[in-house]
Order: C-alpha cells, then sequence, then structure tokens
C-alpha cells in the first residue's frame, strides 16, 4: 500500500516513512502544498497523511482539492500541531478519515490506519488468532476455540491493542492514550489501566495459560508471539 | 479652559448682548412715548386757542406779531399773520427745532397749525421745551444700565455658583477615572484611538503566537517522540535501554501535556474560544463520570450523584466538559480507597451553584490559597502534580464568570462549589 506523507519538517516526515516502511507500506514524502498538489494529481494513494500547517498553505484547501478529484479513495490522516477541536470539527467534515494531533505515538497512527482499511477497504483481517484465542474485530467479541470469553469492552481494546502490537513492549501511557483518549491530563500514567489489564489477565487465565503476556515491571505490557 | 468657564463666559455674553439692547431700546421707546404725550397736549392747547380766539385778539395781531409765554420758559404759543402765498388751508405740523427766547436758545417741540379768519391767513405756532425731557431721558438710560450691569453680576455669581454645584459629580467622575488613573491633564482622544489599534493589534498576534508556539514546541517533540518510538522497535534492544527509553517517551507526554496545558490557559485567557452551546449541566457531569468511571474503579470509589434541578447554562462545552472533568478527576485523584464522591446543587436568588465533596486527604489553608496557581506543585503526599489541572478549571470558570471557591480541611476532604450566575442560566 502506497503513503503519502504531507509534512514540512523533514526529520518528522523520515521518521513517519521509516516507521510506515517497517509495516510493510510504500511512503512518499512532499514538503509542500505545491509538491503534494502535484502528487496527488498524478497519483492515487491508500494514505495520505496531512500536515495542517505547511509553508506555502493550509492543508484543508489541499484536503478540499483531494475531494475535488473524481474516483478517488485515498484515505486522509490529518496530523497537525494544531490541536483545536474547531480543526478536527473542520478536518472530519471536509472528509478526512482521522485527526491525530502531534505528539503522537506513531503505534497509534498505525492502529488508526488498521482501523480504516477494515473499514474501507476490508483487506486487513478482521480475525486474529493468538495462542488459542480468536480476536473478532467484526462483533468485538473473543472466543477460545469456541468458548466465548467474557470480556467487557475496555478489555477487548486492550486485548486487541497488545495483539496488534505483538511482540512489542506497549506502556501504560500508550495504552492509557489508545484506550482513553489523549485527555490533558499531566499525570496520565495513573494505575487504573492496571485494574482493567489484571482482570483481562484474569478472563483469559480461566481459559489458559499465559505466560506468553507478559507485565513489563514499571513500563508497561508485552504479548510475545514465537 | 475648563467646562465651567465656558459656562460662566457664555452665561456673561449672553447677558451683555441682552443689556446693551435694553440700554438702548428703553430710552428710544420712553422718547416716543413722551413726544407722542407732548404732541397731543399741544394738539389740545392749539384747539382750545382756537376756540376761544376772538376778533379783537386777532386784530391785534393782523399787522405785528402776538406771542406769549410762561415764566420758566417751558412752554410758549404765537401767532403770526402771514401772506396769502404761503397760505395752506388748515396745515398741521409738528417739528422740532431750536428757538430763542429772551436770549436764551433751548430745543422746542412746536405745533405750527395754519388757519384764515375773515380771510386773513394767520399762522399759530405753540411749543414745548424738549430739553427737560431730554435730561430725563439721559437719567433713564444711565439708570437702566446701572441698574443692569449690576443685574448681570449678581446673576453671575448666583450661575458660577450653581453650574459649579451641577457639574460636581462631573468633576468628581474625571478626577477618579482620569486624572487618578495615572493619565496626563490634556486627554487626548487621538491617543484613545491608537490605544484601541494598538490593543487589537496585540490580540491578533497573541493569537498568531499562541498558534506559532503551539507549532514550534510541538513538532519538535513529536519528532523525538517518533524517533524514540522508531528505536524501540528495533528487535536486538537491551531491557534496560528499552525502559530507558520508555521513560523518556513518558517524559516527552508530560512536557507535551504541559504545553498543551499552558497553549489552553493562554487560550482561554485570550478569549478565543466562543461560548454560546445551551448545555444542560445534569447531563455533562453523567457523562464526565461515565468517562472517569475506570479511574474510580481502581480505588472503588462510589459516587452520590444528586442533582435537584435541571439546569441548562450558556457556555462552551469542551471547555466545560474539561471544568467538570479536571474537578472530578481531582476529586477521585485525592480521594482515599472506598472514599465517595458527593455531587448535589443548590439555587438561590442570584444563581445556581453545584458542590463536588470528596473524602480525601483535605488540604489546610496554606495549600488552599495555592491550589490554583501554575506550578505550585502541593505537599510530597502527591507526586508529580503540577496542580495545571486546577490552573486549568480557574481558567475556565473566569471566562464564564463561573466562581469557584474551595473549603478544605486536612484530613476533612475538600469541597469544590460552581457559582454560576444568574445570566448564565436557563431552566427548560
Amino acid at each position: 500500500m502506497n503513503v503519502l506523507i504531507i509534512e514540512d519538517e523533514k526529520m518528522l516526515a523520515l521518521e513517519i516513512g521509516d516507521f510506515l516502511e517497517k509495516e510493510g507500506y510504500l511512503c512518499e514524502w512532499a514538503k509542500t502544498c505545491e509538491k503534494a498538489s502535484e502528487k496527488i494529481y498524478v497519483n492515487s494513494y491508500d494514505f495520505i497523511l496531512l500536515d495542517l500547517g505547511l509553508p506555502d498553505g493550509d492543508g484543508f484547501d489541499l484536503l478540499k482539492e483531494l475531494k475535488a478529484l473524481d474516483q478517488r479513495e485515498d484515505a486522509v490522516i490529518i496530523l497537525t500541531a494544531r490541536g483545536a477541536v474547531e480543526d478536527r470539527v473542520r478536518g472530519l467534515d471536509l472528509g478526512a478519515d482521522d485527526y491525530l494531533a502531534k505528539p503522537f505515538s506513531l503505534l497509534e497512527l498505525s492502529a488508526r490506519m488498521q482501523a480504516i482499511k477494515r473499514r474501507r477497504y476490508k483487506i486487513s483481517r478482521n480475525e486474529f488468532d493468538i495462542h488459542g484465542f480468536s480476536i473478532d474485530l467484526h462483533n468485538k467479541e473473543v472466543r477460545f476455540h469456541t468458548e466465548k470469553v467474557p470480556l467487557t469492552p475496555k478489555e477487548f481494546e486492550i486485548f486487541h491493542y497488545l495483539v496488534l502490537n505483538k511482540n512489542r513492549v506497549i506502556s501504560r501511557m500508550q495504552l492509557t492514550e489508545h484506550i482513553w483518549g489523549d485527555v490533558l491530563e499531566i499525570n496520565s500514567d495513573s494505575n487504573f489501566v492496571d485494574v482493567h489489564v489484571k482482570n483481562l489477565r484474569k478472563k483469559l487465565a480461566a481459559c489458559t495459560t499465559t505466560d506468553w503476556f507478559e507485565t513489563i515491571r514499571s513500563v508497561g505490557y508485552k504479548i510475545n508471539v514465537t | 479652559m475648563k467646562l465651567q468657564g465656558k459656562f460662566a463666559l457664555y452665561n456673561a455674553v449672553i447677558k451683555i448682548v441682552i443689556i446693551l439692547l435694553i440700554g438702548t431700546l428703553l430710552p428710544m421707546l420712553i422718547s416716543k412715548v413722551v413726544l407722542n404725550h407732548i404732541d397731543r397736549q399741544l394738539t389740545d392747547k392749539k384747539e382750545k386757542f382756537i376756540h376761544n380766539l376772538s376778533r379783537n385778539e386777532i386784530a391785534g395781531v393782523t399787522d405785528s406779531l402776538y406771542s406769549s409765554y410762561n415764566i420758566l420758559k417751558e412752554e410758549f404759543i404765537q401767532l403770526s399773520a402771514i401772506p396769502n402765498t404761503k397760505y395752506r388751508e388748515n396745515r398741521e405740523l409738528f417739528i422740532q427745532e431750536n428757538r430763542v427766547i429772551e436770549n436764551e436758545t433751548a430745543p422746542f417741540r412746536i405745533l405750527q397749525y395754519e388757519f384764515s379768519y375773515e380771510g386773513h391767513p394767520y399762522l399759530l405756532e405753540i411749543g414745548n421745551s424738549m430739553s427737560e425731557i431730554r435730561e430725563l431721558n439721559e437719567t433713564i438710560r444711565y439708570y437702566t444700565i446701572l441698574g443692569l450691569v449690576v443685574i448681570l453680576f449678581i446673576t453671575a455669581i448666583f450661575d458660577i455658583a450653581f453650574t459649579r454645584f451641577l457639574l460636581r459629580p462631573f468633576y468628581k467622575i474625571i478626577d477618579l477615572r482620569l486624572k487618578t488613573a495615572g493619565s496626563p491633564e490634556e486627554f487626548n482622544f487621538e491617543e484613545i484611538r491608537e490605544l484601541m489599534t494598538r490593543v487589537g493589534d496585540q490580540f491578533r498576534n497573541q493569537k498568531q503566537f499562541t498558534a506559532n508556539v503551539s507549532h514550534e514546541l510541538l513538532t519538535p517533540i513529536s519528532i523525538v517522540y517518533s524517533r524514540i518510538e522508531n528505536i524501540l522497535i528495533l528487535n536486538e534492544l537491551d531491557e534496560a535501554l528499552s525502559d530507558k527509553l520508555h521513560g523518556s517517551l513518558k517524559v516527552l507526554n508530560r512536557l507535551k501535556k504541559m504545553v498543551n496545558s499552558l497553549l489552553l490557559i493562554s487560550k482561554i485567557e485570550n478569549e478565543q474560544y466562543h461560548k454560546n452551546d445551551l448545555i444542560r449541566l445534569r447531563k455533562l457531569v453523567t457523562a464526565v463520570l461515565e468517562e472517569t468511571e475506570d479511574r474510580r474503579e481502581e480505588k472503588k470509589i462510589r459516587v452520590n450523584l444528586r442533582l435537584e434541578q435541571d439546569m441548562h447554562v450558556i457556555a462552551n462545552e469542551s471547555l466545560l466538559h474539561t471544568l467538570f472533568f479536571n474537578l472530578i478527576n481531582n476529586a477521585i485523584k485525592y480521594n482515599r480507597q472506598e472514599g465517595t464522591i458527593r455531587i448535589s446543587d443548590q439555587v438561590d436568588e442570584q444563581g445556581y451553584s453545584i458542590f463536588i465533596a470528596d473524602t480525601g486527604i483535605g488540604m489546610d489553608a496554606g495549600e488552599l490559597e495555592r491550589i490554583f496557581k501554575r506550578f505550585e506543585k502541593l505537599d510530597t503526599r502527591r507526586e508529580d502534580s503540577f496542580g495545571l489541572g486546577l490552573a486549568i478549571a480557574q481558567s475556565i470558570a473566569g471566562f464564564h464568570r463561573i466562581r469557584i471557591e474551595v473549603s478544605s480541611e486536612p484530613g476533612g476532604g475538600s469541597m469544590f462549589r460552581l457559582y454560576f450566575p444568574a445570566e448564565s442560566l436557563s431552566r427548560p
């Protein structure tokens, strides 16, 4: 899948590109509105990551330009440091698929892209299988072989996010921001996420051994898959 | 010139004009009346004279002149024969001229009357001295002007006293608002206009500044954050290194939130938010409670929600949500295990209050004073709290003219009261 990164900050564009290429995407980069406009007219993309504050214009104009083109399905995710609520509303009104305020987590970006893929292209798998558990994203439920595991919506989200980022340490902070959103609270490293993880692990452990579900002390959690 | 001086000058000018007008018109009017009176008297005397005229008397006049005057030479009467050629029957004429009576020249008002008696034409002249009347006229003019000047002075004094009395509150305002406010005596409205333009510019600059700062500060944070995440993804990573990098991410995240919090406060204080959403407070509080359910679960905190009134408020919805979130989150964070949060309300004449009370560790008077200040870290019992949550709450409340009051005792929990002014409320 190909991605166009429209971002005036070179270092950030490189980091995003680096990450997405490891995830299997093909990336292109446009630094200005003008360059981006050229690229958009020539190629179509699966994803366009759009920064709003560009040196030679406003990202919203670019979004309008894109939406005026016929026969285009490019998914647009707005990435911006202008965290105003109005910008978010306006972006989504203009037809953007999602909106992430800078600074954002690359893992979160990847998760959002997966969600869009599921919604729009129906390419991504709707089921994950892991250590005998299968995660049904469509019905939002987890089964152990055929037995349904009674998870709460939050527990389901946590399990899904950890499986999505399997073999990676996910910190409490990343998990909290993914599940509860980017709440403006300095001390967001609260332990309330631990309660949910504890309950989740208890429910999973009732089915089978869960030594693959690791707690990384003082950091977070990790699900290992070999 | 002072306003009072201007009033006094205006009054004086008006009065002088009136006095000059009266001073010139009154003598003219008087002399007119007096002349009329004299003319009537002269006509009367003529009629009497003509009526009593006898042949004998006339006979003496035929060749010479008959004349008579009284002792003080105020009046005279003179009858003379005139030649036929000049005669015009019954001609009556008033003239004013100087006459010499016994070597004394004086101005006279004279009635000339021509008539014929038994075929002979005669001229009758009856005169009345004017010198007396002129003197009288002078006297009247003199006293009129004198009298009017005296009136002018007296009324001017009263005018000044009265305007001073009337303008006293006005000067008081000027003293209070302008002079003691440090402005120069000569107040320049051009300066005020300039000031307004400058304020407007600065407001725009401030808005632009906020937008720029958010970009300039958040973009580098974003770069470092992404870079660390990319390093963490590398497979062969030492566990200790991984821990350190996660720690760095945590610090970066805190930095991000601090920047965002300060930007939020700055935006609120620069009034960059509208406040025209109609919000149902009961619904808003319920939504915040749902959102914070997971946080409460950890400490098994019970909520006692008792809002008797179904109040609506005109405000900015997302800001008000943040306000309630911060206060309720605070009540969770500083509560004890299995504590309670009590949310209640109260209506009075001036407005509506919502109380959020917790059963937490409470605060002493010194802490209470500082809780709304930015970056005031409270005592060591509370780790890494920067107090920005309450500073934000305070900014939002101030922006909406909501009053926040706190009462607390160490160990006895804290109670926050949000006081909504009546004008922001509307009941369904």
